[in-house]
């Protein structure tokens, strides 16, 4: 029996079938086919395809700014594609705890400070020392912000049943601590059906085929190009009605292909079909190849996925000179690996050398073999099942599959030869092998040989009827074969509808493959040819259709309610959710202003008062004790707010987030501490040696003190920068201290600051909590935002450094 | 009082052959009512690769009476806690690997996803009987099931059968892990406040309604999914409801940086036994599986002197496969070490191992020819007195290898009438061996 199935009969033909399966059907041929009316190409059914690992992390990236590097549920690939096993893998209760754990994990680190929480929302949930924020008003901000959030995460409208649903898990959380409650709502979304899974049903436009909505189309677009959900440009075009036209579908692919994310999600794709992730779990024998080490299995990954996108993105090349270039791209070690000049250790550089295309580079060569030896089986079995879409037959149960080791050696070949003599081993073994002979010039790492176990290597096979001599030929050989463009059209397509084929359907994928080759053999353009097409765009009637509601009047998703969706919207005040009656937007109905947005460092007028970035070099900040334990594990700001790692704690808390590089206090009863930008302080590393030069009491070990106080602001002054205030860090002799050369330095007197702080009266405190809180009241009524000290002191005389907004 | 349990200490004494020492304020507190029988019930499977020679495996002698073969001398100084049963047939075989695997863990026929271009796709039919134990038990205890793996190999074929041994239906695996950082974490890493877990709660809560909501809008094969999602959501609220653990463990564990060329088998199979025991000692859960090494596992033991994964050896090495041989002796020598761990973990008049059932099996015989008779199993465990032990049972009449799942079942007070579909059926269970 012929061992080489035509592609697109798609059945098994080699050897016989496995006992238990059912042999293929064969047609009758006496009775006459039936008359079938013409119609659509049989369409993919709707699927509920679960996010990939990739999927996960870059939505989550984009939805709330935070990478996850934690464990996720591992990607199912079914039929050579994960995109297969996404549609048909579950979720059992071990995978649901990782996705709750990287939601919260997200969400924790996504909005941990007030300062984070504001940039996120674009309104205040949280009270500050100086203003007060009703909870109500607060919750319209939450609100404002988990609509915008949650149709995104969702890639979809949003119904106002949704939003009151994530609107009361946070309210129920509110007066417990508003920070969680935020972090609830984002760990919600996160953890939605709606995200993990893409949803889509459908809509019955015509009896025979549906069509995905809008919606639909737009998340199908960007998961696959881009591994998130919709940019705002695909989500405007879904509103508007756009991607019911295959040719704005076509235009949406080719803007998102110009992506850098495209390179990641379909890099992925070439990584996939090549089983390049193998490369990690292939285990060889570290004796024999001490070299093989992670950076050069990924340096041999990174150069195919490399190859490929230059080759079909950034060329636009005949896609069949995969097998022939000469491009390669290597990194240090696989330099080193291929015998060429030294290279950059970790990036990659384009070199040329004559490698025989994608088969004669180190990956496919390393994956395709044992731990000590090649394998021309496994080998021969990479060209035609993964390369060329043929089928071959597994070793049947109760033969003995061995490979009896020679007693006087010889080549592998030669063994395999007398293995393949075997007859219940021929009819496959004289398929699968002689391509593979063709890469025997290749050791088990993918270095060049001419010799196996001493002997000269003989590289020569024939792969359906094209002979050939050696790695050279084989590239040609499958270059030329007539199965391959039908091959590459038909893993795009499984890549892409996250379907196996049916029979029905290879009439879909030969579509496809003739225009792969009457465009000259472009793969870009077998990609975009196959997102306008019906394959991608349309779906088999189902057995619900019930898509998600939008606002067009039309009950979309069969609930008896019409256009019960709300959408995020922005004013000039900020930001506000807006809802639907009778098909259009009702307005949008922003959040009240005492949520309004405060300005930050970021070049923008955020509070809409015509100022850019005004008052921000100073800011009064508030973070809770645990937000400071996180920034430095040792401050119990409770306990001891002025000790070293809480000032610490502060001054990191202040360098992360808006304009601020630093900051101190606390300066309030409510632990408000003050973060101040560049132009303000300079952070200053320095000794306690230097230090104790200035004032001879400052020690390392009492690094908080008057002395220290009067030494760094003699050290800052002495550089001509006024004064300053620390140590922020220090370890050691080391001393990181701040200077603020901006500060008007004042003399003053404990009898006056006892008039703001009673208890900073010189005998009670001269310099602990309640005096920086006094000097802070001090500086202020005097006109400046903040002030501190004591920079000296002596009897009932004290120096303090006054802060301005603009420079007095 | 409750006493912090160094991760070291325990080793030490592993090493020194004394026991594992759990203190548990609970068990204190239960032993002074507790009598003979009231310890939980436990079952579990305990699975690795590829088989074993079954020249070599078979021991001399029946009943009580038997002498360790080749492969079974590692379990010597357990041979009165263990059953070997030889002679017994797989009988849904049809293809190699797939079938043994499903057969085994699930009594059936495996479901086949499709013909790949190089093998069949298949997953498992129906859930696997480490899951028939977990819904028995369910509602005792804060997880529902453990799942732990030990070797880092991931099977080649397509489909969950040649990666995942527990399973709650087709395409649901629940994954084995293999990590002992993560395991730690998962089992004793516990919730940080009583706000934070009350949130979390919440936020279940909101998203288990929406669950059930987007059901109704699917078509039938996707609403099953949902349905698991569903279930899934609601093991980790009753996780979350649950006390915390009453025991406190040691440190977690350091993380291992071994590569798969060159994998500390032996260290990881020991961390991960005593992770396993303490979760049961702890009642975490009473329903287990190890998989040791997956189903055609690749796993290379180095130790042995393979120089290549041990499912190309059985297909590679010249007869009588003295290197596959070892890799099968290096396995039962890691199992006796789990079954110590067990043994040596005191447990009110007895230990975990006398309270447990276990069932130790692979998903063929000889792993070079992929038969299916003279299936590898072993029976471990009392089952709270309800197995007798320490017996070689020999089947002439190539007895249904679902009779010896059936009977670990009852081993654990399981007793379902029946186990398995079609060939793989059987409502016999193996007399002997039931007290």
């Amino acid at each position: 029996m012929n061992c080489l199935p035509s592609l697109l009969a798609a059945l098994v033909a080699c050897a016989t079938p496995p006992l238990g399966v059912d042999p293929p059907v064969q047609p009758d041929p006496s009775t006459p086919d039936p008359i079938v009316e013409p119609t659509v190409p049989a369409l993919p059914n709707a699927a509920l395809p679960r996010l990939s690992d990739a999927q996960w992390r870059a939505s989550a990236q984009d939805l709330l700014a935070v990478p996850y590097g934690g464990p996720l549920p591992a990607d199912y690939v079914l039929h050579g594609h994960a995109s297969v096993g996404a549609s048909s893998i579950s979720t059992g209760p071990l995978d649901l705890e990782q996705y709750e754990a990287a939601a919260w994990f997200v969400a924790d680190a996504s909005l941990a400070t007030p300062g984070a929480r504001e940039a996120r929302m674009g309104c205040r949930i949280d009270p500050r020392p100086e203003a007060e924020l009703p909870a109500e008003d607060a919750l319209a901000c939450l609100r404002a912000w988990a609509a915008d959030l949650s149709a995104r995460a969702w890639r979809r409208p949003v119904e106002v049943g949704e939003l009151d649903t994530l609107t009361t898990l946070a309210a129920g959380l509110f007066e417990t601590d508003r920070g969680l409650a935020a972090r609830a709502v984002a760990a919600a979304v996160l953890s939605s059906p709606h995200f993990l899974y893409r949803v889509e049903t459908g809509v019955p436009d015509r009896p025979d085929a549906w069509r995905y909505t809008d919606h639909e189309v737009a998340a199908r677009l960007a998961l696959l190009l881009t591994d998130r959900g919709p940019d705002a440009a695909l989500r405007a075009a879904a509103e508007e009605g756009a991607l019911s036209d295959p040719a704005q579908v076509r235009a949406q692919a080719e803007r998102l292909l110009e992506s850098p994310h495209a390179r990641d999600a379909l890099g992925r794709f070439w990584r996939e079909l090549f089983q390049l992730d193998q490369l990690f779990t292939t285990a060889k024998d570290p004796t024999l190849f001490p070299e093989l080490d992670d950076a050069l299995r990924s340096g041999m990954a990174q150069e195919l996925e490399r190859l490929m996108l230059h080759l079909t993105l950034d060329e636009d090349a005949d896609v069949r000179s995969m097998f022939t270039t000469r491009t390669t791209f290597v990194d240090g070690p696989l330099a080193a690996l291929y015998g060429l000049p030294p290279v950059a250790r970790t990036t990659q550089t384009e070199v040329d050398a004559e490698r025989g295309g994608v088969l004669g580079r180190a990956a496919l060569a390393t994956v395709f073999s044992h731990p000590t030896l090649t394998s021309p089986t496994r080998r021969g079995k990479l060209i035609r099942t993964r390369l060329l879409c043929q089928s071959v037959e597994p070793p049947p149960p109760g033969v003995l599959a061995s490979v009896d080791a020679l007693p006087d050696g010889g080549t592998l070949r030669d063994r395999l030869e007398q293995h393949a003599s075997a007859t219940a081993c021929r009819s496959c073994h004289d398929d699968i092998d002689p391509p593979g002979y063709g890469m025997e010039q290749l050791d088990p790492i993918g270095r060049l040989r001419t010799l196996d176990n001493g002997l000269p290597i003989d590289a020569s096979g024939e792969l359906d009827g094209a002979a050939f001599h050696d790695l050279a030929g084989l590239g040609r050989a499958v270059a030329d074969h007539p199965e391959l463009p039908g091959c590459l059209a038909l893993d795009l397509w499984r890549h892409a509808t996250g379907q196996a084929e049916t029979d029905a359907q290879l009439a879909a994928v030969d579509d496809l493959a003739t225009a792969l080759t009457d465009a000259g053999m472009r793969w870009r353009e077998l990609l975009l040819t196959l997102l306008s097409s019906d394959s991608f765009l349309r779906l088999r009637p189902g057995e619900v259709s019930a898509p998600a509601e939008r606002c067009d009047g039309v009950d979309n998703d069969g609930d008896d309610e019409v256009d019960e969706v709300v959408r995020a919207c922005a004013t000039e005040h900020g930001p506000g959710v807006e809802a639907c009656a009778a098909g259009a937007w009702t307005g949008c109905a922003p959040v009240p202003a005492s949520t309004g947005p405060l300005e930050v460092c970021n070049q923008q007028d955020d509070d809409h008062d015509g100022q850019i970035d005004e008052d921000l070099a100073i800011a009064l900040t508030v973070s809770a004790p645990d937000e400071l334990r996180a920034a430095h594990e040792a401050c119990d700001v409770d306990a001891d707010p002025l000790s070293g790692p809480c000032q610490a704690a502060i001054h990191r808390q202040c360098a992360s987030s808006g304009c601020a590089v630093t900051g101190y206090g606390p300066v309030t009863d409510d632990a408000a501490f003050v973060c101040l930008s560049g132009d303000r302080a300079a952070v200053v590393p320095t000794t306690f040696t230097t230090l104790a030069s200035h004032h001879p009491d400052c020690f390392w070990w009492e690094a908080h003190s008057p002395a220290c106080n009067a030494a760094i602001h003699r050290f800052c002054a002495s550089s001509g920068q006024t004064t300053g205030f620390g140590p922020v860090e220090h370890s050691g002799d080391t001393a990181v201290v701040v200077c603020t050369p901006r500060a008007e330095v004042i003399e003053t007197s404990y009898t006056v600051a006892a008039t703001h702080q009673p208890l900073c009266n010189g005998a009670t405190d001269r310099w602990r909590q309640p005096c920086r809180a006094a000097f802070h009241d001090l500086c202020r009524a005097r006109g400046a935002l903040t002030g501190h000290g004591p920079l000296e002191n002596s009897g009932d005389v004290a120096y303090v450094a006054c802060l301005y907004g603009d420079t007095p | 009082m409750t006493k912090p349990l160094s991760r070291r200490a325990v080793l030490r004494g592993l090493l020194a052959g004394g026991g594992v020492c759990v203190a548990l304020p609970w068990l204190e507190a239960m032993q002074a009512s507790a009598g003979p029988g009231d310890w939980p019930d436990r079952f579990g499977v305990w699975f690795f690769g590829n088989g074993i020679r079954p020249d070599r495996w078979i021991p001399r002698g029946e009943g009580t009476g038997w002498t360790p073969s080749d492969e079974f001398v590692p379990l010597a100084d357990l041979r009165d806690h263990i059953s070997p049963l030889t002679g017994f047939e797989m009988k849904t075989a049809t293809h190699p690997h797939h079938s043994g695997m499903t057969g085994i863990m699930t009594g059936q026929h495996y479901h086949q996803l499709g013909t790949t271009r190089d093998t069949i796709v298949s997953t498992f039919a129906r859930r696997s009987v480490d899951q028939d134990a977990a819904a028995w038990f369910a509602g005792q205890t804060a997880l529902p099931s453990l799942e732990v793996g030990v070797t880092g190999f991931w099977g080649t074929d397509e489909g969950t059968t040649f990666q995942h041994l527990s399973h709650n239906g087709p395409n649901s695996p629940n994954p084995s892990e293999t990590d002992s950082v993560r395991l730690f974490r998962r089992l004793f890493g516990g919730p940080t406040s009583a706000t934070v877990t009350q949130a979390r709660r919440s936020v279940l809560d909101a998203v288990g309604d929406q669950t059930l909501a987007l059901q109704r809008r699917l078509g039938a094969a996707d609403r099953a999914r949902m349905d698991q999602h569903f279930t899934s959501i609601r093991a980790l609220e009753t996780r979350l409801a649950a006390a915390p653990a009453a025991c406190v463990p040691g440190a977690e564990p350091a993380p291992m940086l071994d590569t798969l060329a060159t994998e500390q088998i032996a260290e990881r199979n020991a961390l991960q036994s005593e992770l396993l025991a303490l979760a049961l000692a702890c009642d975490l859960t009473r329903a287990f599986s190890v998989q040791f090494s997956t189903c055609g596992s690749g796993v290379l033991f180095w130790q042995v002197g393979a120089r290549d994964g041990m499912h190309v050896l059985c297909h590679t090495e010249a007869q009588p496969q003295p290197t596959v041989h070892a890799g099968v002796v290096f396995t039962m020598e890691q199992l006796a070490v789990f079954l110590r761990t067990l043994r040596d973990t005191p447990e009110g008049d007895g230990s975990l191992l006398d309270h447990s059932s276990l069932l130790i099996t692979s998903e063929l015989s000889d792993g070079s020819l992929h038969t299916n008779t003279e299936y590898p199993l072993i029976l471990a465990g009392g089952g709270n007195g309800r197995l007798i032990q320490g017996q070689h049972i020999r089947s002439d009449i190539r007895r249904n290898t679902s009779d010896a799942v059936l009977t670990a079942l009852h081993g654990a007070g399981i007793t379902l009438p029946e186990w398995g579909v079609a060939e793989g059926w059987t409502n016999r269970t193996i007399g002997d061996l039931l007290a």
